[in-house]
């Protein structure tokens, strides 16, 4: 073997800066190539920072639980003990309630609102003085089948409200500001525009990747695009849109919890009639008091101490006093 | 200065060169770091470009034939809708996981009306899981407590609304708009048509003959695909319940690769209980077993040849050590060898 040559400082930088140049030539190119806006497809536009804050002041931290078997009876119960429905809707305003419509489902499997508490809520928003009241959601299976089967959609135009499926152009990228998923992220912001409440209605369920289904899990009708990829950092996502998303109120239907199998169920057994409605402007204490009806503590569920410590608000839902009312 | 290098002694790098070298692939390292952490991030756009292509293709894709012709007194209410591994959570969402881990291939829906009722509707659901076990799997993960008996399959149970079972490869489920006598009729008639437009015969399924037959609660037989007890790792493990005087707990097992496949399952269930605050000795009586005393229950775990297997959830450690002795002996039996 031909024995090497001796390398002296000349030719150790000679070789450096060959090294070197090489490197600097390859990062260049990489950058001249590089693609900051990624693949054409969807139409650019600049991100939305944030979603309007819908939260009344002066109503901060108010919380009922209504217990009764009967729903419209036990939502204008609850309303009651939180100062009225006339203490969130006034005249002229104009109400978005989200609802879960998540799955093409009849009412008595309870995957989805309750079309009893669709139509009482509208009903109320308009009795107090409304000027127009919207419902919507961007559900897991086909909208239309989804609004039509689980009852909602009948139930929400018999009481007057508009109903909003989602469409291509209601979507408008929204980032969150210091959120690390909701970047620049497909929302559906169309319903909002206008809109100056917002209600969020939603079951008591199980749910086989965040262990509940309840509020805060609810916004996340609001995504758009290939949104089960968030199913993989689901607690995080859901402390995230707890930030996103304030709304006037949030109501709580644990009339019927959905104990087992969750979130689409299937069978009458996986539920369980737990006769308890939850309203308040806390949407994480209303959680929180909620995940009791599943049998689980603030602790089991990892994205109400995220929501919390994010800001939205507090686990310890006793500590607002909460008024407890029955039929 | 040269920095000599003789042939016949390998010249040390210097200092300098060393320490340019190390800073070199310290950079490098950094570099993959970012590059990795940067990939695990879902980027929105190219999310997006490849969700509204996927929906694209299936917008043109043929619109697939009936499932199978509605029975007598049901007729098709809405099209056949056909979910693979990338969209079955545009159909269940959340619970796409379960299915997902248990080897999924594909999922078959449709709803079909009864006649003379536009509001009353049965969806059917087919889920081609690829293998009885898998299929299986998912059966008894969801499994009903209340369930009442149902014939149309071995693997089979009904609830007051809907009709759960297992045919061939496939978990079926029949979820009703609502409950009594002429949805379970139009529902049973819906399972015979199913079963009979593709027979299926009883599953070649030897795992369950392992188990000891007295106490045994039938309905209790199941089979997690993935992560069983919370230990990631621990998949494809056979499970079932025991009713005895002494009062109820479950035997598990699974057949791994190899004898030292099994026994470092084994070490790594231990640990995961150990760290849970488990207090583990070795258990008197079965030679090997380890006796685990965790959260006011017992268990007596232990492996045979390719085996690792135990009884759990006892509050008694006798008879979780009884069990265990019952179902070491079963495996022996069926031949396979000595730990």
């Amino acid at each position: 073997m031909r024995p090497a040559d001796p390398l002296n400082r000349r030719e150790f930088l000679r070789r450096a800066a060959g090294a070197g140049l090489g490197i600097t030539l390859a990062g260049g190119l990489s950058g001249l190539a590089f693609d900051p806006e990624g693949p054409a497809g969807l139409p650019r536009e600049e991100a939305k920072t944030g979603l309007p804050d819908f939260s009344l002041p002066g109503t901060a931290g108010r919380l009922a639980i209504a217990r009764g078997a009967e729903r419209r009876e036990t939502l204008g119960l609850a309303l009651r003990a939180l100062g009225g429905i006339e203490s969130f809707v006034r005249p002229g305003d104009r109400v978005l309630i989200k609802v879960n419509a998540a799955f093409a489902s009849p009412p008595i499997l309870s995957a989805t609102t309750h079309p009893d508490l669709v139509f009482e809520l509208v009903r109320l928003c308009f009795a107090a003085g409304a000027a127009a009241v919207v419902v919507t959601d961007n559900p897991i299976n086909d909208p239309a089948s989804c609004f039509a089967l689980s009852g909602i959609g009948p139930a929400a135009r018999r009481a007057g409200a508009a109903l909003v499926l989602p469409s291509e152009g209601l979507f408008t990228p929204v980032s969150l500001a210091g959120g690390s998923l909701i970047r620049n992220w497909p929302v559906l912001t169309g319903p909002l525009a206008g809109v100056t409440r917002l209600i969020g209605v939603a079951p008591v369920k199980d749910h086989h990747r965040s262990g509940a289904s309840l509020t805060l899990k609810n916004w996340y009708g609001l995504l758009g695009g290939r949104r089960n990829l968030f199913h993989q950092d689901v607690h995080r996502l859901i402390a995230e849109l707890a930030v996103l998303v304030r709304p006037t109120l949030v109501v709580l239907d644990g009339t019927t919890a959905m104990m087992t199998n969750g979130p689409t169920g299937g069978s009458l057994s996986d539920l369980r009639e737990t006769r308890t409605l939850i309203a308040g402007t806390d949407p994480v204490a209303v959680d929180a008091c909620g995940a009791e009806l599943l049998g689980k503590r603030p602790g089991d569920l990892p994205f109400l101490g995220a929501a919390e410590r994010a800001g939205a608000g507090t686990v310890d839902f006793r500590r607002l006093a909460p008024a407890e009312v029955s039929t | 200065m040269s920095v000599a290098v003789h042939p016949a002694a390998p010249q040390r790098p210097s200092r300098r060169e060393s320490a340019i070298a190390a800073a070199l692939m310290a950079l490098l390292a950094l570099i993959a770091v970012a590059v990795l952490r940067e990939q695990k991030r879902p980027h929105p756009a190219v999310e997006n470009f490849l969700y509204a292509r996927a929906l694209a293709a299936a917008a043109r894709a043929p619109e697939p034939a009936a499932l199978f012709a509605p029975p007598e007194g049901t007729r098709a209410l809405t099209a056949p809708e056909r979910f693979d591994r990338d969209s079955l959570s545009d159909k269940i969402d959340g619970k796409a996981e379960l299915y997902l881990s248990a080897g999924f291939v594909r999922l078959d829906c449709q709803r079909l009306a009864l006649e003379g009722d536009e509001d009353a509707w049965i969806e059917v659901f087919l889920y081609e899981m690829g293998s009885f076990e898998n299929a299986f799997s998912v059966f008894s993960a969801q499994r009903r407590a209340d369930a009442a008996a149902l014939d149309v399959a071995e693997f089979a149970y009904a609830a007051e609304n809907a009709f759960f079972f297992v045919h061939g490869t496939r978990y079926v489920e029949l979820i009703a708009s609502g409950a009594g006598e002429p949805f379970t009729r139009a529902m049973r008639a819906i399972a015979r048509a199913l079963t009979a437009e593709r027979p299926a015969g009883r599953p070649a399924w030897t795992e369950r003959e392992l188990f000891p037959a007295a106490g045994l609660i039938p309905e209790s037989l199941g089979r997690v695909a993935a992560d069983a007890f919370g230990l990631a790792g621990l998949d494809r493990v056979y499970r079932a319940t025991y009713r005895t005087e002494a009062g109820e707990a479950m035997l598990f097992f699974t057949r791994r690769e190899s004898a030292a496949e099994a026994q470092a399952l084994a070490r790594a269930y231990l640990e995961m209980l150990r760290a849970f605050g488990a207090a583990i000795a070795p258990a008197e009586g079965l030679e090997g077993a380890s006796r685990i005393e965790v959260l006011d229950t017992f268990e007596v775990v232990f492996t045979r040849g390719p085996f690792f297997a135990g009884a759990r959830e006892a509050a008694d450690p006798r008879l979780a050590l009884d069990l265990a002795r019952r179902l070491d002996e079963r495996l022996a039996e069926a031949g396979h060898a000595p730990r």
